[in-house]
């Protein structure tokens, strides 16, 4: 009886948060079959481990999880990022000039111009938090979209409070200066 | 002023970033379905419910065989010391019976006190006999002579055993 408690309480809170998991994992990677991985990573990891911890918990321990699988993906990408511009450079042999990857049009404009100009409010306001740095769109989505406190957040991003007000404070700046006319 | 302006954004964002968490692609929410299963029949897998109730009672009986059988075979401690072991009754009982009465010079440890002196007297009169050239004995070992007198019972007859034998070895 308490296991089926127990199944139905963890169905009712990956529904709760599959959504905005994604969607974070997706501003993060720019890339849905990716962010879809994140998120599935992240659901097997929390139930093989942590649903016997209380379930006042899981949430934190989710993002955390979530949070760190978004992390290592960034720096897998830098990485790669880092090999590919140098074989790149090693191909044109004079090290000038922009790499492949830099030539390939970008699949999600960016462009402030264009989003402002876009009639959909939520998408301009979701394009400019994706183009947050990884850790300021880390502390300003856990502490604005799932109001955590300041606590919960440095658990969820592994640092310390003060970070994370760092990390806010510089989101919140850097979206009034990305947002401009739709700034309230 | 700018706490204010910070919740107001702060209120604008979560609207924003709600609305466009309902208006997903079906194919996404269909693939969020599909991983959220996933990851539930994974907890199912590794602890099969429907086998609980099977489980629980094998282990326990097998629990219980494994305690019995250590129980059998465990190697059992020094039983308390009887004051007489059965072989001790049995010598005690041989040499209580009348069978046993031939064994009972045991306790006479004259005759051991003096065994060499009886050999000493069996080799003097064999060599008195030697010397006399009427020596019929069969050997010069003691200990055929040995054996015979451990063989003799009760004090007389011993002493008229040991007589005969040495009258038998003295040359005619």
């Amino acid at each position: 009886m308490a296991a089926l408690d127990t199944e139905s309480a963890l169905d009712a809170f990956l529904a709760s948060v599959e959504r905005k998991a994604f969607i974070m994992a997706q501003m993060s990677t720019r890339n849905e079959e990716d962010a879809l991985d994140i998120v599935q990573d992240a659901m097997l990891a929390f139930v093989r481990r942590y649903t016997s911890r209380p379930q006042g918990e899981w949430k934190p321990i989710f993002y955390r999880i979530l949070q760190n699988r978004i992390r290592d993906w960034n720096r897998k990408k830098a990485l790669r990022n880092r090999i590919l511009k140098w074989f790149s450079k090693g191909e044109r042999g004079d090290g000038k000039g922009e790499g492949p990857l830099e030539e390939l049009a970008d699949p999600n404009p960016s462009d402030p111009v264009d989003a402002l100009m876009s009639k959909d409010i939520a998408t301009t306001i979701a394009n400019a938090v994706a183009e947050l740095p990884l850790r300021q769109q880390q502390s300003f989505l856990l502490r604005t979209w799932e109001e955590m406190d300041v606590a919960q957040t440095a658990y969820v991003m592994g640092c310390s409070e003060g970070s994370v007000k760092t990390h806010y404070s510089r989101a919140i700046k850097a979206l009034r200066k990305e947002l401009g006319e739709y700034w309230p | 002023m700018r706490e204010k302006e910070s919740n107001l954004l702060s209120n604008r964002v979560k609207r924003a970033l709600d609305e466009k968490a309902k208006a997903l692609d079906p194919h996404v929410a269909e693939a969020l379905k599909t991983a959220r299963y996933r990851a539930l029949a994974e907890k199912e897998k590794s602890t099969p419910r429907s086998l609980r109730p099977i489980l629980f009672p094998i282990g326990g009986l097998v629990l219980a065989t494994l305690i019995a059988v250590v129980l059998i075979f465990l190697p059992k401690g020094p039983s308390p010391k009887t004051p007489y072991s059965p072989a001790d009754v049995k010598c005690v009982e041989i040499l209580s019976s009348e069978q046993g009465a031939d064994l009972k010079f045991i306790e006479n440890l004259d005759l051991y006190e003096n065994l060499k002196f009886y050999q000493w007297l069996a080799n003097q009169k064999r060599l008195e006999n030697e010397d006399t050239g009427g020596w019929r004995g069969t050997g010069n070992s003691p200990l055929p002579f040995m054996s015979c007198i451990s063989k003799a019972s009760g004090k007389p007859q011993r002493e008229a055993y040991l007589s005969k034998m040495l009258q038998w070895r003295r040359p005619s």
